[in-house]
């Protein structure tokens, strides 16, 4: 019953997975036997030689070399035993091992950017950037560069591949396979701050060709609206969210690379120029599945701009409703909006896809 | 607590017959001003309980925030508080006080000294911690309580982080870098004070290799303690330079480096884990051979492989390091020393084992609680052992499988053995026995507890569940587990509620306990309960290490039929 | 702590484990001991920051021969607290005052080289504790060690004025021995220190 829809490690969908979390059945049942024996010899003790009336005084027994030995050279052999698995295992997923390109399994670069609180996206080879969606497709190596500029994030997508943090300074790599098509989902796992609760992001795994077709997309610029709703809320945004989001085409010429360009060290740029906006790219924010880190999900059918309850079944428009009361702490700060600014920027921003 | 006059300072004594009784004289000055080290071993244990209640009080919270999905019980700023205060004051503020609080008490007695090495240095380290304590905790009064976690991570815990986003900008780091300072000064002080009283002050006859295990192990805690805090200091006074000075240790910006942080903080950090167990080791090795009626099972192996933790424990700090992207030889190097480190641990086990096996095994609280931790630390241990595991840590660090391994070895481990060492000590505390029967009420009670608190966490850790998150959404999978957790935590509650009604009711009514109720071995059951000011009208002479068996089972005595080994 | 505790001792003495050292001799080696394992930590740390940032090497502008000068005067007065401390064993207590005083004057003059260094390279190197992480690094090790200078010259001079006030004697002067350890440790940790931060970057 429970777990069906949990980000399980055991619903593995890629070597990379699979090798850590396949470690899980050894360890199991080495510690089930272990636990058997050991609670066995407690309970049976405690049964079999439980005061009772009229029992002598035990044996005062102090010590026997024999079993000293036998109980440190077994649990050691047994232990090094795992930790063969252990080493083996930690070779397999090493970044030094990743596999290299070949026809089959191609291989591509992401660099995955950890904000507070959210996620970003780069594919260096095509310069797009993405924010809450990393997009890949199936059997292919992701090469992925982890990068953050504030605090430390970890990547974690139980079903492909464990844990590496985004220390900053340090460029730690990862690298995953994707075997089956799907969508899964992935987690902030180290402590961020006060949103690291809401600190998700997705992996969607696609054909090779669908694939090609959406990156095709991705690397257009924004498509301008021609709605009159939507016009306005393209100045709506080019008024009040320009300082902290990007779009293609409208407030920004083209994506950044955050890693590029937006570091401590020096020479980086400093944070609000157009390199190094705060918020989300939304170039084309009406394809995406998640809205700030996986808070919300960006449910685009309920946001028909005409719908008069818009505010109740939209997400979108609930998020720029009240940013603060649905990721309290979230560094999207704004002055309220009146309801006709929301639907246009939700008319605006869901026409983006 | 009538006979004050040894020890006085002769000076004070005035010539003339009448004087006002001193400050010192009066109930309330008596405790303050006390050196002696059972008064101060109560106040340590008091303390450490208190903050335990507190720390219990925040885990409540943690708890119902987390009993539902979306829960909004607590905002997130609140929560991310209640977290780390949660584990800072279970570590820092209940364990090792209470540890050190059996450790003042029993270790001089179990000695043959009549007192510790430096009384007043001890008391110092006593108030120290108090206000320690307090300052932390004070922290809530401001609203900013520190939120960084227990081991707060640069540069989360800098005021900017990199690329001016804002981390910790107001003063709650500073309580925590400052309150563990003063801890750790405090921490110190008792150290010093347990080395040199075990290596100064034994009984004529008891040699180390007499000593009782808890003894032993509050020595290796003691040497753990001066050894491994020193990196604690650096890396806070690093951290508070960093914030309030302008350097620039953990930004990488300007060459600093967060992981600094992480090593200096975890080569404290490991060490610490094993301060917080081995004193534990020691209360179970004295508490299984007393209701066994059998002497320990290979003491020098227990002893030793006491040690031997020791040493090793500050060869492992880099398994909690092992997502932070190390190169894969230190990673394999790290996941050796922490399986060796498991080996003198077994060996541990085993002995105990071989303790009960074939005694005569009386199942009051104190054995019932030291069987507990057994049975309940060997699973902490195990999934201990799964975590060393790396390319697995990988999936499941960061994860509720962590804070299962936590609290099994932490809770189920040194929790149920400080509730032993109080049910086995508190005769000689106060004279008085505990009520066996609600205290294996309390034992049931806080075992079921235990196990539904905590033994779901390792799934919700299987399941993708992170830890140190205020909320989580509702389809995930992770509803009922959480629930059964938040349950547990209650049954735990009532557990603590039925322990403190049976000190309360044992205080007022307690059944007189005599001198020695459990027909113990060592010499702190040698003299009275509770014992006199100077512990032992005559000092023992020790020819074996059940000292106060042979004394009373001549005929049976160790020294006559024991080589030792 | 004697008269306080002068219980304890006769204890002991009935333990006959007055032999060796005292009490307060091991508390105050294995206090040094945790001391020592602070400044390890921050040498580990300098280290570490040095490495991370390309190798070890950092240099500090200006001539070595100051420090030099400073760290011949440091160690000099160790000479001179063990003069003190030996002189007092014996119960010669003009040693003892004449070496107090030679100590703490040549521990005032190393911190004022010190100072005088720090303000060289802070106005005229403009370098401090946040130009960059060596001066971070710089200032935090040689700082906490010119605080542990600070920290041994006042117990020296509390040392001094109980001298002077006739507290020790032949038998009983604890007091003069810890400072005089302490000040050996303070001592031997600036070679370290001196070592790692001058003596390294001149091998490149
Ligand atoms: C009392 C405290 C205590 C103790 C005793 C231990 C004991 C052990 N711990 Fe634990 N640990 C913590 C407290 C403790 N730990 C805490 C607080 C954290 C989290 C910190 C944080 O992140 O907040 C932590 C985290 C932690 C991690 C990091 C996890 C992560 O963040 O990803 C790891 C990884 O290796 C680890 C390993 C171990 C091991 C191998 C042991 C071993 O010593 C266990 C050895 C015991 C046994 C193995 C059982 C008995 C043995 C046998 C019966 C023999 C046969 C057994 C085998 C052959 C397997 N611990
Ligand atoms: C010795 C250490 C210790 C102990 C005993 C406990 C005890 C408990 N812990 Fe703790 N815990 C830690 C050490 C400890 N913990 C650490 C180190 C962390 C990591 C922190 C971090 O990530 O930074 C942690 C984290 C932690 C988390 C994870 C939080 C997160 O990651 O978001 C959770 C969640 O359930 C939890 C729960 C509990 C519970 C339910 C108990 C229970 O066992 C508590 C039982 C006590 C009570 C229930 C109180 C009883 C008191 C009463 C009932 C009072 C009645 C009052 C009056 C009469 C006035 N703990
Ligand atoms: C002060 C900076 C700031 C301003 C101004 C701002 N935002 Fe944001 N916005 C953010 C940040 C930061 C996030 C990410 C929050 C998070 O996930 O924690 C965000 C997230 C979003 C998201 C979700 C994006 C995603 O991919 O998950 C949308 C949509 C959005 N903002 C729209 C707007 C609109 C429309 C405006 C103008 C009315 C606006 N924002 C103004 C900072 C800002
Ligand atoms: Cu980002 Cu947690
Ligand atoms: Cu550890």
């Amino acid at each position: 019953a429970c777990g069906e829809n949990s980000p399980s490690i055991l619903n593995t969908a890629g070597p990379v997975a699979e090798s850590e979390s396949g470690l899980f059945w050894i360890i199991l049942w080495i510690a089930v036997v272990i636990f058997i024996l050991v609670e066995g010899i407690l309970i049976y003790s405690i049964a079999r030689y439980r005061e009772r009336p009229g029992m002598p005084n035990p044996f005062q027994r102090h010590g026997n070399m024999t079993l000293e030995l036998i109980w440190t050279v077994i649990p050691t052999l047994v232990l090094f035993v795992i930790l063969f698995f252990t080493i083996r295992g930690l070779l397999e997923v090493a970044p030094e091992n990743e596999p290299a390109a070949t026809a089959a399994q191609p291989r591509m670069a992401v660099t995955a950017v950890g904000h507070q609180w959210w996620w970003e996206f780069h594919y260096p080879n095509y310069n797009v950037t993405t924010a809450d969606v990393l997009e890949v497709p199936v059997g292919t190596t992701i090469s992925v560069d982890l990068f953050s500029n504030n605090v430390i994030h970890s990547f974690w997508v139980p079903a492909l591949t464990g844990k590496t943090d985004l220390v900053p300074g340090h460029d730690n790599k990862k690298w995953f396979v994707a075997d089956k098509e799907g969508t899964y989902m992935g987690i902030c796992a180290e402590y961020c701050g006060t949103q690291h609760a809401n600190m998700r992001f997705e992996v969607k795994v696609v054909s090779k060709d669908a694939f090609k077709s959406w990156m095709s997309t991705q690397q257009q610029a924004a498509a301008t609206p021609n709605e009159d709703l939507a016009k306005k809320g393209e100045d709506l945004f080019k008024n009040q969210c320009a300082s902290c989001h990007g779009i293609v085409g409208v407030n920004v010429k083209q994506y950044y690379d955050t890693k590029a360009q937006c570091t401590d060290a020096p020479g980086g740029k400093a944070n609000g120029t157009p390199e190094c906006l705060i918020g989300p790219n939304l170039t084309h924010f009406g394809s995406r599945n998640l809205i700030a880190g996986g808070v919300l999900d960006n449910n685009t059918a309920q946001c028909d701009p005409n719908n008069p309850n818009l505010l109740k079944d939209c997400n979108l428009a609930k998020w720029l409703k009240d940013p603060q009361g649905i990721k309290p702490g979230n560094d999207m700060a704004i002055g309220a909006l009146t309801n006709e600014q929301i639907q246009q920027l939700v008319a605006y921003l869901e026409g983006l896809k | 607590m009538a006979t004050r006059t040894i020890g006085e300072h002769t000076t004070a004594t005035t010539t003339t017959g009448v004087r006002r009784k001193r400050f010192s004289e009066s109930y309330i000055g008596e405790w303050i001003t006390t050196t002696d080290h059972k008064q101060l071993g109560l106040m340590y244990l008091i303390t450490g309980f208190f903050f335990f209640v507190v720390g219990g009080m925040e885990a409540l919270l943690i708890r119902t925030q987390l009993a539902l999905p979306n829960g909004k019980v607590l905002s997130p700023e609140v929560y991310n508080q209640i977290f780390t205060m949660h584990g800072t004051t279970m570590i820092f503020l209940f364990v090792i006080p209470v540890l050190s609080g059996f450790g003042n008490y029993i270790v001089p007695l179990m000695l043959g000294a009549r007192d510790m090495a430096y009384p007043r240095m001890n008391a110092f380290g006593f108030w120290l911690l108090l206000l320690g304590g307090i300052f932390m905790q004070s922290s809530f009064l401001i609203g900013q309580a520190p939120n960084g976690g227990w081991f707060m991570y640069a540069p989360l815990s800098e005021l900017v982080a990199g690329h001016a986003y804002e981390a910790t900008p107001h003063m709650n780091a500073d309580f925590w870098l400052l309150g563990t300072t003063l801890l750790g000064i405090s921490s110190i002080t008792g150290s010093l004070n347990f080395v040199v009283t075990i290596f100064k002050l034994r009984a004529p006859g008891m040699s180390i290799n007499r000593m009782p295990l808890f003894s032993w192990m509050i020595l290796v805690m003691s040497f753990l303690l001066l050894f491994a805090l020193p990196s604690l200091t650096v890396a806070s006074v690093l951290l508070l330079l960093d914030r309030h000075m302008g350097s620039h240790f953990y930004q990488y910006g300007n060459g600093g480096d967060p992981l600094l942080w992480q090593h200096l903080f975890w080569s404290f950090g490991h060490p610490e884990v094993y301060i917080l167990i081995l004193p534990a080791f020691g209360i179970i090795s004295e508490v299984l051979p007393v209701f066994s009626r059998k002497p320990i099972f290979g003491y020098t192996f227990i002893a030793w492989s006491g040690v031997a933790i020791g040493f090793l424990s500050f060869t492992v700090w880099a398994h909690h390091m092992f997502a932070v992207g190390l190169p894969s030889v230190a990673q394999a190097f790290f996941a050796t020393s922490t399986t060796l480190i498991a080996i003198p641990t077994a060996v541990k086990i085993f002995n105990w084992l071989a303790t009960i096996f074939g005694g005569k095994i009386r199942l009051n609280a104190p054995m019932l609680f030291a069987l507990g931790f057994i049975a309940m630390f060997l699973i902490g241990g195990l999934n201990g052992a799964a975590l060393a595991v790396v390319p697995f840590d990988y999936q499941i660090t960061d994860s509720y499988f962590v804070v299962a391994h936590i609290h099994y070895v932490l809770f189920g481990g040194t929790a149920l053995a400080v509730f032993a060492g109080i049910y086995y000590w508190f005769p000689k505390f106060t004279g008085k026995l505990m009520d066996d029967r609600l205290g294996k009420w309390h034992f049931w009670v806080t075992f079921i507890g235990l196990n539904l608190t905590f033994f779901p966490m390792h799934i919700m850790g299987i399941l993708g569940m992170p830890r140190r998150v205020y909320t989580y959404p509702g389809n995930l999978g992770w509803n009922d587990l959480n629930l059964m957790a938040s349950v547990g935590a209650l049954i735990i509650g009532i557990g603590v509620i039925l322990f403190m009604l049976n000190i309360i009711k044992s205080l007022k009514q307690g059944q007189a306990a005599g001198d020695d109720p459990w027909d113990a071995f060592t010499l702190e059951w040698d003299t009275t309960s509770p014992p006199k000011k100077y512990n032992f009208l005559e000092i023992p002479v020790v020819r074996s290490r059940r000292p106060f068996y042979d004394k009373k089972y001549p005929e049976h005595a160790d020294w006559k039929s024991v080589v030792e080994h | 702590m004697s008269t306080a505790h002068g219980e304890q001792v006769r204890i002991l003495e009935e333990h006959g484990q007055e032999s060796g050292r005292s009490l307060n001799w091991w508390g105050m080696v294995f206090f040094i001991a945790s001391e020592a394992l602070i400044f390890a930590n921050l040498i580990a740390a300098f280290l570490y920051l040095e490495i991370r940032n390309g190798g070890v090497g950092w240099k500090l502008e200006g001539p070595i021969l100051l420090p030099i000068i400073a760290t011949a005067i440091l160690l000099s007065s160790s000479y001179f607290v063990h003069m003190a401390g030996s002189g007092i064993r014996k119960g010669n207590r003009r040693n003892l005052i004449i070496g107090l005083i030679g100590t703490i004057l040549l521990g005032a003059t190393f911190l004022g080289f010190q100072a005088y260094e720090y303000t060289n390279l802070i106005v005229n190197e403009h370098m401090t504790i946040s130009s960059s992480i060596f001066g971070s690094a710089f200032f935090t090790l040689t700082g906490f060690h010119g605080l542990h200078v600070t920290i041994g010259a006042i117990f020296l001079l509390v040392v001094l004025v109980r001298t002077l006030r006739g507290h020790f004697t032949k038998e009983n002067h604890f007091a003069v021995e810890a400072a005089e350890m302490y000040w050996h440790f303070v001592d031997v940790v600036w070679v370290f220190v001196f070592t790692l931060v001058y003596l390294v970057p001149l091998l490149r």
